[in-house]
C-alpha cells in the first residue's frame, strides 16, 4: 500500500493505493489528461452536455483507482456543466489536472 | 489448461481498463462489452464463465441485460455479478430479482470482488 495526501499541501496521508493499481497509473493519467482536454474543448464550444458526460465518467473512475478526490472533483465538474457555469467548469478542470499532475503522477513507478 | 473467461460489461473506459487489467494479472481471460446490448450478444457468442455487469449502462441497462441473459437458455447458467454505484437500500434485492447471482458496489475493491468471483466460480465448477 502507498499512502499519499488527500490533496497537494496536506501533510496527513489520507489515501492508500493498492500495489496492484500502481502499474495502471500511467494509462490512467493519459485518460485523465485526455478527458480534461476534451472537456475544456467542449466548454469552449459551450457544449455542456459533453462536459457533464465527461465529468460523470471522471467521477465514476476516481474511487476505483483509489483517488476519492478525483471522484469528488468529477462530480463537481458534472454539476457545474449541468448548471451551465463555464467558469466553474474551467476551475474544476484545472483542479483535476493539478491533482493528476502532482498526487497521481508522484505515485507512478520509476 | 483453459483460462477462466470473464465478460466485463462496463461503459466507463477507465474502469473497464482497470478491471480488465487487474483480472488479467490474476490469470483470467477477459472479454469486454461497452453496453448492455453488446454484453448480451457477447455473452451468447463467447459463453464466458462469469459476467461482471455494470447496472448503469447505455443502450440497454444492466437490469434488462440481466433479465435477458437469464431468459436465454445458452446464457442462463452463467453467473452474473452486478456492479452498481447505487448503495441504496433494496438495490441488492433488485439485482437478485433481475437474475444476478451476486452484487458488489463501486468503487471497486479488487480483493472483495475477487472473493465474490471465486465463490461463484467455485459453486459452478467445484472441481476446477
Amino acid at each position: 500500500m502507498h499512502a499519499v495526501p488527500d490533496s497537494p499541501g496536506e501533510s496527513a496521508p489520507a489515501i492508500t493505493i493498492d500495489e496492484d493499481i500502481l502499474p495502471l497509473l500511467p494509462k490512467y493519467i493519459v485518460f485523465m489528461r485526455q478527458y480534461c482536454e476534451e472537456a475544456r474543448a467542449a466548454c469552449r464550444e459551450r457544449n455542456h452536455d459533453v462536459v457533464a458526460r465527461l465529468g460523470h465518467q471522471i467521477k465514476g473512475s476516481g474511487g476505483s483507482y483509489g483517488f476519492p478526490p478525483i471522484s469528488r472533483m468529477g462530480g463537481e465538474l458534472e454539476a457545474a456543466a449541468k448548471a451551465g457555469d463555464s467558469a466553474r467548469v474551467e476551475s474544476r478542470i484545472e483542479a483535476i489536472l493539478a491533482y493528476v499532475n502532482t498526487t497521481v503522477a508522484s505515485l507512478v513507478p520509476e | 489448461m483453459t483460462k477462466t473467461r470473464i465478460l466485463v460489461v462496463e461503459d466507463n473506459e477507465m474502469n473497464r481498463d482497470l478491471i480488465s487489467r487487474l483480472l488479467a494479472r490474476k490469470g483470467f481471460e477477459v472479454v469486454l462489452a461497452v453496453d448492455g446490448e453488446q454484453g448480451v450478444a457477447m455473452a451468447a457468442s463467447e459463453l464466458p464463465d462469469l459476467i461482471l455487469l455494470d447496472m448503469s449502462l447505455p443502450v440497454m441497462n444492466g437490469w434488462d441485460a440481466a433479465r435477458k441473459l437469464k431468459a436465454q437458455p445458452a446464457t442462463r447458467a452463467i453467473p452474473i455479478i452486478a456492479l452498481t454505484a447505487h448503495a441504496m437500500e433494496g438495490d441488492r434485492e433488485k439485482t437478485i430479482e433481475a437474475g444476478c447471482d451476486d452484487y458488489d458496489i463501486k468503487p471497486i475493491e479488487m480483493p472483495r470482488l475477487l472473493g465474490k468471483i471465486n465463490a461463484l466460480l467455485e459453486k459452478r465448477m467445484p472441481f476446477s
